[in-house]
């Protein structure tokens, strides 16, 4: 009893349950089994897996505004970063075809250097004006990247960016007897499900850590913080790198997992707002909050959203050209609605941390122990 | 004016020397030419009436507030970072590489793609045909394009079409005959020459400029962030000065133990080489995975299929097994190491061991908002003692206490005294700083008027006069 | 030299508007400290109000007295529009969130201002002749010429100085020095910049906060309607996406002024409008959004407080 308790430490039965369901869904789609039998198709596992893709990307913000409390608006730069990079080392026509696991090493490496040198002359100013240079800097990336038609094919993308390379039996082995498509597409399933618990582990780790205090203090009075011998600076620098680096691992994984970098305009201040309401929604600072976010939105924008448009035009009759008719406009009424009222009614988000109940457990603990000791 | 305390200098090297110290804002003198001196191992306090500027002086040590003149040293050096060779390279390099941005852009990033990696046949890419297009690119001369399967000789921006080839190799020889026309100079035999001749000439200087003007800007910016960054609250601190706040200023969502783990932070990191066995885990294992997917990089590029499938099974094996190993690592909750754990229990024990001097280690585990005011002003004592200060500065730490709180507080100033550490207070409380101190400063609308011991203090006309005058003014 | 004069015409009346957009970013900083990101938005839903009055009143390019009190209306309807707007989401979102820390009001004014463009896109898509019909809601609308096209300066001169440029620069000028009365001159000014100093002190010496931060949205308000009425005229299209894209060229330009500071945020506004004339002259348009981005960071980098601001000190 107490072993495996202790082993798992903090992640909970919960945890260890979506684990094992997530782990197994792809090998017995209960749901779409279910849903196959009424005529109805969902297809979950590729809803799932481009939540665990926006749930990477959530996190990778959560350090920012979470942790270092800076106001990030401009993560969609990162996130294309990391998708424009991997595009150009894995696609045919350049020369240095890397492959997925060579870019997953590149593209987070191209996006932290970019963040160091964006982060480097701007941490120090005002929590507001980094508002302003983030999604400054969003902007002009996405201009970029569209200028830059040489490199990025501009409006077209760079496609086809290939699907990660694994050892044969390993994909016959996924393959099953669902053809190649269904190979692809669990493996992108579990190379993403495991680089979210990748995350999720390490960040765990990292809130209980050294730097996870030096960025609660930061975030409590940054200067008697500093008074105390931290670095505000430097400890900001870190985590937006930090950030920026997971932003562009997702990146990575979002352009392989669509075989094609995308549109440039695809990664704008909107998709930037879209991750920071996975955090308000889910609750800042909040691991568990930002993935709950993740489900929700995606799951809002690709499962909701078009359910109600069927029923909004069976409703207002009106064809395309009526603007009302089609849930997808009312998007952002919804989304600034969702920010506005979580503002006033609940801050801390539907799920916010519970590090501060756990920490308090933890140091009587050792004030215990350490008594025992003397 | 002070003629005590001159006269009692002693041999011994001040701990903390302030000089003609003047902190202006706007029109407001907070601070006037005030002279103070602090020896090593004794208790000195600064007292004075409200809004003498006390705090003031306080903030201009610890680096909170620039000092608009004079000088503040600690052990007789200034408390300003100099500019070492590291910080000048860091500095030059920075300009190199806004300077070299800068002739990206103005060069075209686009036209240099395409130049360089877009006209080479990716299966028989050569690097070094890359750099020398590139070199030859930023020079402004004619170069290579492909565009729809033939190859083109165009002018350096890809405006003026020289001429089309079957070949790369046929392109290139006619853009080397108008590199050549070109160098020879005038009469042109071709009539686009002139032209090209003029713009490529426009275009260098533009490049050089940027080149120049981005790589100013750069050192400039960068020297220009260092400047304002020489002396900040960190560096200060570094440096060995710990200090309380007025209005008590604790991490209130944080545990009483935690608070004080904070201050040991740079302890625990800084004074670590990277090497250290506390990184050496983490580093060791990250290298692992990222040597093994430049492995599975490589071999997925180079190798015959047959190859690839035995030397990348083998890397994603190594890649699954070294980020599981450590997962499994990270998995122990408190540290990324095993190194990193012991660390932190050893910050810990410490933690606990500054606690019970000031009385707090049971109440180790509570938020510290929960504290009573005493006791939050105990922690904050604790809290500044983590970061092992040469010199320590409690600001007003008596103040709300109780008699029997503030004669525990006298006892445990005496007690921080005794463990080396210097302290240099400000107090209203007269029993607390008579009581302790062994040397007093008095300041008056932001001027010393007095120094000496706090018998001389006492009896100082000039200390009196400003004492009862205040009164006088505040009630009348 | 012609060519660079002109483009100075050209960035002097598109930094007016940023700078009378900028004004209303930075008034509500200096008092309050939040970035409102709604602004842009209210200049956006102006903008669309005045479109719709053009059409429902069928005005056309013409002169007289009629006309110029036609527009005239015009102009007072939406800026009354833009200012009320403006203090009712002042009274409904921020309001709550006076004590609430930094980040509240700030993530709430994002939702405002995508609320706020939504409603613009659904304005878009009404079924007037104005609007195309409604038929494509997310289109750019066409704004009427309603100003002659003629020369000032003689049909002969290489340079062009139209009408609508004149009305740019004139109104703006005015409407700054009004506001430059109002805020020096007034009882409501000196409340205004006591509230900016010192929220507290302010209270403390009996001045209604409230209302002060109500007429600092509702001065703010009508600058924006205002400056979209001027700024239809100017560029003649209308877009739900045009108080997002000028409303980050205007707050770029206060923070370049040095937020808070009135003078600086007109500074700002025409530094901006010049710049972006220029670099789209010799840089290229393609490339304005970055190179007015670059300018940002390097007078950040060496003025951290902006062009005009002074740097704020924490209080110990």
């Amino acid at each position: 009893m107490t072993t495996i308790r202790q082993k798992l430490g903090n992640f909970g039965t919960f945890e260890v349950l979506a684990l094992t369901f997530l782990l197994l869904y792809p090998l017995f789609p209960v749901l779409d089994w279910g849903l196959d039998a009424v005529g109805q198709s969902v297809r979950l596992d590729r809803q799932l897996v481009n939540i665990f893709i926006f749930g990477l990307l959530a996190l990778a913000l959560n350090i920012q505004v979470g942790y270092a409390g800076l106001l990030q608006l401009g993560i969609a730069a990162f996130f294309a970063i990391g998708a424009i990079t991997t595009g150009v080392m894995t696609v045919e026509k350049y020369p240095f075809q890397f492959g997925f696991w060579g870019s997953l090493l590149v593209a987070p490496i191209a996006a932290a250097a970019i963040g160091l040198f964006l982060g480097a002359p701007t941490l120090r100013l005002r929590g507001d004006y980094l508002a302003i240079v983030t999604l400054g800097f969003g902007e002009v990336t996405r201009i970029v990247l569209i200028n830059l038609e040489n490199i990025t094919d501009g409006p077209r993308g760079l496609n086809p960016v290939p699907e990660p390379w694994l050892p044969v039996a390993v994909r016959e082995l996924l393959q099953g007897s669902g053809g190649p498509v269904e190979g692809t597409l669990k493996t992108m399933y579990y190379i993403a499900l495991l680089l979210l618990v990748a995350a999720v582990v390490v960040f765990t780790v990292l809130e209980k850590s050294r730097l996870g205090r030096a960025f609660v203090a930061l975030r409590e009075d940054e200067l008697a913080a500093s008074c105390m011998g931290l670095d505000p600076a430097r400890i900001k620098l870190l985590a937006f790198a930090g950030g920026a680096a997971l932003a562009g691992a997702a990146g990575c994984l979002y352009a392989t997992n669509l075989t094609t970098t995308a549109e440039p305009n695809t990664y704008d201040f909107n998709y930037s707002i879209m991750v920071l309401c996975c955090l308000i929604i889910g609750g800042i600072g909040s691991i568990r909050g930002a993935i709950l976010g993740a489900a929700l939105l995606l799951g809002f924008d690709n499962v909701v959203s078009p359910l109600v448009t069927r029923g909004l035009q069976a409703v207002i009759g009106g064809g395309s050209d009526n603007v009302l008719a089609s849930f997808t406009n009312w998007k952002w009424i919804v989304f600034g609605s969702a920010l506005v009222a979580m503002m006033r009614l609940r801050p801390e988000g539907l799920w916010p941390e519970a590090r501060l109940q756990s920490e308090l457990r933890e140091a009587k603990d050792i004030a215990e122990q350490s008594q025992e000791a003397l | 004016m002070t003629s005590a305390g001159q006269a009692a200098a002693p041999s011994v090297a001040p701990l903390l020397q302030i000089e003609q110290l003047t902190l202006r804002f706007g029109g407001l003198t907070a601070v006037s030419a005030v002279d103070l001196q602090v020896q090593p191992g004794e208790i000195a306090a600064v007292i004075g009436p409200n809004g003498a500027g006390k705090t003031s002086l306080f903030n201009a040590i610890t680096g909170i507030y620039e000092p608009t003149s004079g000088t503040v040293r600690l052990g007789g050096q200034d408390m300003v970072a100099r500019l070492t060779g590291a910080q000048l390279a860091q500095q030059l390099l920075a300009g190199l590489a806004l300077g070299v941005l800068a002739l990206l852009m103005a060069a075209g990033l686009d036209g240099l793609w395409a130049a360089t990696i877009k006209q080479q046949n990716p299966q028989e890419f050569s690097i070094a045909q890359a750099l020398s297009d590139g070199i030859s690119y930023l020079q402004a001369q004619p170069r290579v394009e492909a565009r729809m399967g033939r190859f083109m000789a165009v002018s350096f921006d890809g405006q003026i079409p020289l001429g089309s080839a079957p070949t790369r190799e046929k392109a290139q020889q006619l853009r080397d005959d108008v590199a050549r026309g070109l160098e020879k100079g005038p009469p042109y035999a071709n009539p686009q020459l002139p032209q090209i001749a003029a713009a490529a000439a426009t275009a260098r200087i533009v490049r050089w400029l940027a080149l120049v003007v981005g790589a100013l800007l750069g050192a400039a910016g960068t020297h220009a962030v260092w400047r304002r960054q020489r002396r900040t609250p960190t560096s200060v601190a570094r440096l060995g000065v710990a200090r309380t706040f007025q209005n008590i200023r604790l991490f209130h969502n944080m545990t009483v133990l935690e608070n004080v783990l904070v201050a040991m932070d740079r302890h625990l990191s800084h004074s670590l080489p990277w090497w250290h066995a506390s990184r050496r885990g983490l580093f060791l294992q990250l290298s692992v995975i990222i040597a093994f997917l430049v492995v599975l990089t490589a071999s997925t590029r180079a190798m015959p299929a047959a190859d690839v499938g035995v030397v990348g099974s083998f890397a994603l094996l190594g890649f699954l097994l070294s980020s599981a190993a450590l997962l499994v690592q990270v998995g122990r909750r408190k540290a990324f190491s095993p190194a990193d754990l012991q660390l932190e229990q050893l910050a810990r024990s410490k933690a606990m061991e500054l606690l019970a001097f000031v009385g707090l280690d049971a109440r180790a585990g509570d938020l510290s908002r929960n504290l009573p005011y005493g006791d939050q002003r105990r922690l904050e004592i604790a809290r500044a003692l983590a970061t092992e200060p040469r010199l320590l500065l409690l600001d007003e730490p008596a103040a709300g206490m109780n008699p029997s709180e503030s004669v525990a507080l006298m006892q445990l100033i005496r007690q921080i005294k005794g463990r080396g550490v210097t302290v240099l207070l400000i107090e209203h409380h007269m029993r607390v700083v008579m009581g302790i101190s062994d040397r007093i400063t008095v300041l008056v609308h932001g001027k010393r008027i007095a120094e000496g011991t706090p018998e001389e203090i006492r009896n100082n006309p000039k200390v009196i006069e400003a004492y009862l005058g205040t009164e006088a003014d505040a009630h009348g | 030299m012609d060519t660079l004069v002109q483009q100075l015409i050209i960035g002097l009346t598109n930094g007016m508007v940023f700078a009378l957009i900028a004004l209303g970013y930075t008034m509500v900083y200096g008092i309050l400290e939040f970035i409102n990101f709604a602004h842009g938005d209210v200049f956006m839903l102006a903008s669309f109000l005045a479109l719709t009055l053009v059409g429902a009143l069928g005005l056309q390019q013409q002169t007289g007295m009629v006309f110029a009190l036609e527009l005239l209306g015009i102009i007072l309807t939406c800026a009354a529009f833009a200012a009320s707007l403006n203090w009712t989401i002042d009274r409904l979102v921020y309001k709550p969130l006076r004590k609430a820390p930094k980040l509240a009001p700030l993530v709430s004014a994002i939702g405002v201002s995508f609320i706020l463009q939504n409603i613009g896109l659904f304005w878009g898509g009404m079924p007037l002749k104005v609007f195309g019909g409604g038929n494509q809601a997310a289109a750019p609308k066409a704004f009427p010429d309603l100003l002659p096209a003629t020369n000032l300066l003689g049909p002969n001169s290489h340079l062009t100085l139209l009408p609508k440029d004149v009305l740019v620069i004139g109104a703006s000028l005015t409407v700054m020095a009004a506001l430059y009365g109002l805020v020096r001159f007034t009882k409501l000014g000196k409340a205004m910049r006591a509230t900016a100093q010192d929220p507290t002190a302010a209270r403390l010496m009996g001045i209604d906060v409230d209302f002060v931060v109500g007429a600092t949205f509702v001065i703010g308000g009508c600058l924006a309607g205002f400056a979209a009425v001027i700024y239809s005229l100017y560029i003649n299209t209308v877009h739900y996406q045009m108080g997002y894209q000028n409303g980050l060229y205007a707050f770029t330009a206060a923070v370049v002024g040095g937020i808070g500071n009135i003078p600086g945020a007109v500074l700002g506004g025409l530094l901006l409008g010049l710049l972006r004339a220029l670099s789209d002259q010799f840089i290229g348009a393609q490339w304005q959004p970055a190179v007015l981005f670059g300018v940002l960071i390097v007078i950040l980098v060496f003025r951290p407080a902006g062009l005009l601001g002074s740097t704020a000190r924490e209080k110990v």
